[in-house]
């Protein structure tokens, strides 16, 4: 059965832990040392999709595109985001102000693909109480709720829903095609 | 009469006491003292009492009462030495035969009562420090073997023949009679000896004759202590407890308590034999009283008397302590205890049964071959003795010294009660034998083949023992185990002695084994080897390093012989990174290491490339020429450039279909031959630089798109389409056939394939098949066009060389012409005085001269740009001149004042000099006019720079300095002076108003009148060539002198006095 290919993007603010998650994903690996990304880094990670009614397993070849978080990079990062079926927001859960950015990402990965899959990630979960996790995730506002598929506390540094999370976005990004 | 249980257990404890080592024989000895002691005493007693020698009951520890003893054995009188043999003591039946009468085993038993209930005292026998047994060299006995001539059994003459037989059979003949008593001797331990077995001497054992003048005292008798020696030189062959020199000892009911019998069951009749000593039976009907009789035959009277104490001496030695046996043997023995006939007979029928090796070693051991085996036939002898010797519990092992040993004589009643005696004595007193041979001797009499059997025994072990140590291949059996052990004691011990006895051998023992087996050594050895050489390494690397590597070579020469392969590979990782190494250490050799080499390399392929370009030049004129031609015109570019560019091969290494989107791939073809590119990656990378570029360096409302990127050698080139795009990667130049055909093939795709590519989802398979047959179709026009220029790629390369070439060479003589007319230039405007001493430069370039510099008015720059126009006429000029205020420089004033003095001084008449002091000129000299001095300043104040000139030139009357020259006595005028003639009238004419006086002079040659009319002569000469040239004759005014000029000296030459001068005169 040949392989499909789908484009995944990762946008949200600098340092929110967008290169981590990508790198624990794919790498199975974590470095506390933070280099910002410059530009795009792109990714691949081949995973295998459940078929619902058929034993075979489907291959999807995973292109994850590291979006720059900082601000100036703000301008490109439309061209970044075309033809990607699904995108993952990721904010940072000791910083709320990337909290609040949520909604305007959102939004702009929905203003360029308009049918791409959406899933938030509360990153840095492992920095965080568990009480305050779960007020956290249920605080976060924005308009786009519906179209997100789902919101997750993950923790790259301990993998914490992690790998769910992008076995579930993948499995969104073959259903809505 | 069966044995009481009090003396079986006296019996047994004699048995236990029994030793069967070095101790038994100390035992036995001291067993033996006590014995004497008893004896001694019981031969003091009053001879009167002509009883049999009666032994009461004794004390074991009686070892004290020796020294009483003593007395009593001095009085005891022993055979001497080689007296006769003791006769034979009548027989006793022996143990065990069932043809025994009863009143034989009755009197028998009789003889072996149960002790009196009086016990004595028991008291530890003394136990001397073990001394290994020692056996004497064998001595041979003085006596020669006794051989007893068979007699009756005494006091039994109802014994049946066959039991007499076989008692001659079990007991063999007693020795001879035994010398005197000797001490026992103890000389230090010597390894045993093992003689040859010889039978035993036939002495009596113990001779007690003198024992039956002595009292029935209940001496105690104890057993003399047995030295630690060994025994038997020669076993005594007297069967154990041959008593039948006793028989005339009435049977009272003496106590005897017997020794204890360790190994084997007591009989049942007789069960009380002492130790070592001859138990003899009473005769028949004789009471159950055991008697010791003496054995040489003494008076009857004395023997009859000593008959009762030598019962009570026998009971006294079988109450003997024997020392306890070290092995628990005989305790399993002595639980035996107490004799059974049937026991008896089982001993009989065991040594009946006897391993004919074991019965023929003593042949081995050097014993006569008719008494080597110890069968029933060679104790025939001793059987026919003691017949009637009731058979003594076996005894176990008990040696005896052969100090002493009795031999139980064979005779009458009495002579054998005597004989008992003396047998006794003997065995007591001492006899030639040593102890363990008396032992053995008395057991033997005793008749006891038990014990016979066990001192038999004891002679194969000891045979064995001297065959192990004076053999030396059993020696060495011997010794082989223990070596290992004396070697690692001796080192545990002194460590250092065996390593300097080892050391200076080692070295031999390492070479002789290596030599023996070099494959075992090299095994033990090679486990160190890396380890040494690691050890070494670490210790002194320097060392190792100056061991190997002279022979790296060799070894790697070796190696790549072996198997090239293997060097091959393992240095090829390396070189790389060495070369790069090398390079940054010393670039400059590296570069003189390869030179030669890359010089090559490049020659020969440029050799190629003009060989291809030749035979393109050769092919100009053809169509394909003259369209390259054509071409490279258009193209702006060479033709050799466009042949080189043409010629260069390239390679299509991979074409993409790219969703521009996205950045999926759509479709993909790559070499099978190269490196296979990961598309996805490449893909994404390019659509996001795309993104980027369109993003941030396209300006917005312009419409551009990336077309190529370059990175060293090759490039990629993107054609972009709608919604998706071409990215072909190349290596080499593409043509520009190439890039039409994909933007042909792109055509195609989206012309047919347009929705599907569109709606592209990263789902292959909605992919149309074409489109990956239509990249790959690319792949092999551009593979076909590569290989079709592939001849005439060197060919261009050497053409755009030659186009190179040409082109420099016309830039070269465009740049001649051009400087030319610069310097024309430069040269004008430097020669104009006004300007010379500004600053200009001149540049010719194109054909347009380009004036530049500054200058104070626009006067001077309009006068610069005439002069250069007048030296570079049909030139374009461009005047960037700029009117300043600009001060003159100073050295170029200098200069230019200089320069026109030297053009004044070229004037008729004129000789300044000038000197320019802070923009002031000081003129010197002489003019002839002062209208030349005034133009001489006017000229130099002109100079740009000079502010005054001070004029000090004096005025000269013009005055003409040439002189026409004659010839000796001539005044003919040269032609050649027609020129001064000429220059002269234009003075004249210049001068109209001046005169000429021409004055004529001779040298000092001829007559005063002659040289006066000679120089008078030659003076109208120059006037009529003056008037022929139009001068009036009445300007001119002639004169001789016959002297030289004023200014000539004498010592000149004379041409310069033979001349005309002149003189302006208003």
């Amino acid at each position: 059965m040949s392989t499909v290919s789908k484009k995944m993007c990762l946008v949200g603010d600098f340092g929110v832990g967008k290169t981590s998650l990508i790198r624990r994903f794919v790498d199975r690996q974590f470095s506390d040392q933070y280099l910002s990304t410059v530009g795009v880094k792109i990714s691949r990670k081949n995973v295998e999709l459940e078929q619902a009614g058929q034993p075979a397993k489907k291959n999807l070849q995973l292109l994850i595109w590291d979006l720059e978080g900082h601000t100036k990079f703000k301008a490109i990062a439309p061209s970044y985001l075309q033809g990607a079926s699904g995108a993952i927001v990721v904010a940072d859960m000791t910083r709320p102000e990337t909290v609040e950015n949520l909604a305007e990402r959102i939004q702009l990965v929905l203003s360029v693909n308009p049918k791409a899959a959406v899933i938030v990630a509360l990153n840095k979960a492992d920095l965080v109480e568990e009480e305050k996790l779960a007020k956290l995730a249920q605080s976060v506002q924005f308009t786009e709720k519906q179209r997100v598929i789902a919101i997750y506390t993950t923790s790259a540094k301990t993998g914490k829903d992690v790998d769910e999370m992008f076995q579930k976005l993948a499995q969104k990004m073959v259903e809505v095609t | 009469m069966a044995l009481s249980k009090e003396n079986q257990g006296d019996m047994n404890r004699a048995g236990d006491q029994l030793p069967d080592s070095a101790d038994s024989r100390e035992g036995s000895a001291e067993q033996l003292e006590q014995l004497v002691e008893l004896l001694a005493d019981l031969l003091g007693a009053d001879s009167t009492q002509a009883s049999p020698l009666t032994l009461t009951s004794h004390s074991n520890g009686s070892n004290g009462k020796a020294g009483g003893h003593a007395a009593g054995i001095d009085g005891l009188k022993l055979p001497p030495v080689g007296a006769e043999p003791a006769q034979e003591h009548p027989r006793t039946e022996p143990v065990g035969l069932p043809q025994e009468d009863a009143p034989v085993a009755g009197h028998r038993q009789g003889l072996f009562q149960p002790p009196k209930p009086v016990a004595p005292p028991f008291e530890p026998p003394f136990e001397p420090p073990f001394e290994p047994p020692f056996e004497p060299p064998f001595e041979p006995l003085l006596e020669p073997p006794f051989e007893h001539p068979p007699t009756e059994p005494m006091g039994l003459p109802q014994e049946d023949a066959a039991v007499a037989g076989h008692r001659q059979g079990l007991f063999p003949p007693p020795k001879p009679v035994a010398p005197p008593f000797e001490p026992p001797f103890e000389p230090p331990f010597k390894p045993p000896f093992e003689p040859p077995f010889e039978h035993p001497p036939t002495e009596p054992v113990g001779r007690l004759e003198e024992l039956t003048a002595a009292e029935g005292d209940s001496e105690e008798l104890s057993p003399p202590a047995q030295p630690s020696e060994p025994a038997p030189e020669s076993p005594p062959t007297v069967p154990v407890g041959r008593l039948e020199e006793l028989t005339a000892v009435e049977g009272d009911s003496e106590e005897l308590s017997p020794p204890a019998q360790p190994s084997e069951p007591a009989l049942e009749s007789p069960p009380t034999e002492p130790v070592g000593l001859e138990v003899f039976h009473t005769g028949v009907g004789g009471t159950s009283s055991s008697t010791v009789q003496p054995p040489q035959s003494a008076p009857a009277e004395n023997t009859l008397a000593s008959n009762d104490n030598l019962e009570a001496l026998i009971a006294a030695i079988e109450k003997l302590p024997i020392l306890p046996p070290p092995r628990p043997m005989r305790q399993e023995k002595a639980a035996e205890l107490p004799l059974s006939q049937e026991k008896e007979n089982e001993r009989i029928a065991a040594f009946d049964n006897f391993p004919p090796a074991l019965l023929e070693l003593p042949q081995s051991l050097g014993m006569p071959a008719e008494e080597s085996r110890l069968l029933p036939d060679n104790l025939g002898v001793a059987n026919t003795e003691f017949e009637s010797l009731p058979i003594v519990r076996e005894q176990p092992q008990m040696p005896v010294r052969p100090s002493e040993q009795s031999q139980v004589p064979v005779g009458s009643a009495e002579e054998d009660g005597g004989n008992a005696v003396e047998r006794l004595q003997n065995l007591i007193f001492g006899s030639v034998v040593s102890d363990f041979e008396r032992v053995k001797k008395l057991l033997l009499d005793s008749e006891l083949p038990g014990v016979r059997h066990l001192l038999a025994t004891i002679e194969h072990k000891l045979g064995n023992l001297e065959h192990q140590i004076y053999d030396p291949n059993e020696l060495i059996k011997l010794l082989l185990p223990w070596i290992a052990d004396i070697l690692s004691l001796k080192v545990a011990d002194s460590k250092q002695e065996v390593v300097r006895a080892i050391v200076p051998i080692i070295d031999e023992v390492i070479k002789g084994r290596s030599l023996e087996d070099k494959a075992a050594m090299s095994a033990a050895i090679a486990d160190l080897i890396p380890a040494a050489i690691s050890r070494q390494i670490s210790n002194s690397p320097r060392e190792i390093a100056k061991a190997i590597g002279p022979e790296i070579g060799a070894a790697i020469r070796e190696q790549i012989r072996l198997d090239r392969e293997e060097i091959v590979s393992t240095l090829a990782p390396a070189m790389g990174s060495a070369i790069k190494e090398q390079i940054n250490l010393e670039r400059d050799a590296m570069v003189d290491a390869l030179y030669p080499v890359i010089g090559s390399t490049i020659s020969k392929y440029l050799a190629e490339a003009i060989q291809s370009i030749n035979k393109k030049i050769e092919t100009a004129f053809s169509p394909q020429g003259i369209s390259r031609k054509i071409r490279a015109k258009i193209m702006g570019v060479s033709e050799g450039e466009l042949i080189l560019s043409e010629s260069m091969p390239y390679l299509v290494q991979a074409v993409f279909l790219i969703h521009k989107g996205s950045g999926l791939v759509i479709a993909e073809a790559q070499r099978s031959d190269s490196l296979r590119l990961e598309s996805e990656m490449v893909a994404g990378m390019l659509t996001a630089i795309r993104s980027f570029v369109n993003d941030c360096i396209v300006q917005s409302g312009e419409i551009a798109e990336l077309d190529q990127i370059d990175y060293g050698g090759a490039k990629i080139v993107l054609e972009v389409a709608g919604y998706c795009y071409l990215a072909i990667v190349i290596k080499g130049d593409p043509p520009k056939t190439l890039i039409g055909k994909l933007r042909d093939t792109l055509g195609t795709i989206v012309l047919k394939y347009g929705k599907a590519i569109e709606a592209f989802d990263g789902d292959p398979d909605t992919v149309p098949p074409a489109v990956p047959k239509l990249l790959e179709a690319l792949m092999e026009i551009a593979a076909k066009e590569n290989k079709a220029k592939a001849p005439t790629a060197l060919l261009g390369f050497g053409l755009g060389i030659l186009g190179l070439m040409l082109v420099w060479g016309i830039a070269q003589y465009r740049s001649g012409i051009d400087r030319r007319i610069a310097q024309s230039a430069a040269t004008a405007l430097a020669e104009a005085p006004e300007l010379a001493v500004y600053r200009l430069t001149v540049d010719a370039e194109g054909g347009t001269l380009k004036l530049a510099g500054k200058l104070p008015n626009q006067e001077l720059r309009s006068q610069a740009e005439k002069i250069a126009k007048i030296a570079a006429p049909g030139v374009k000029l461009e005047n960037k001149i700029i009117a300043v205020d600009v001060p003159p420089d100073p050295v170029l004033v200098a200069g230019e004042v200089k320069r026109l003095t030297a053009v004044l001084n070229k004037m008729e008449s004129v000789t300044i000099s000038t000197q320019l002091n802070e923009r002031t000129v000081t003129v010197g000299g002489t003019v002839s006019e002062r209208l030349d001095a005034e133009k001489i300043a006017a000229a130099l104040k002109q100079i740009p720079g000079v502010q005054s000139v001070v004029s000090a030139v004096e005025i000269n009357p013009l005055a003409i300095s040439s002189r026409i020259y004659f010839d000796p006595g001539s005044d003919t005028l040269s032609p050649a002076y027609q020129e001064t003639i000429v220059k002269i009238k234009e003075f004249l004419n210049r001068y109209p108003q001046k005169s000429l006086r021409i004055v004529g002079h001779s040298d000092t040659t001829g007559t005063p009148a002659q040289n006066q009319e000679l120089a008078l002569a030659r003076a109208s000469e120059v006037r009529d060539a003056l008037v022929r040239q139009g001068i009036d004759a009445r300007r001119l005014i002639v004169a001789g002198s016959a002297n030289p000029p004023a200014d000539v000296e004498s010592s000149q030459p004379l041409l310069l006095s033979r001349c005309v001068r002149f003189e302006v005169i208003d």
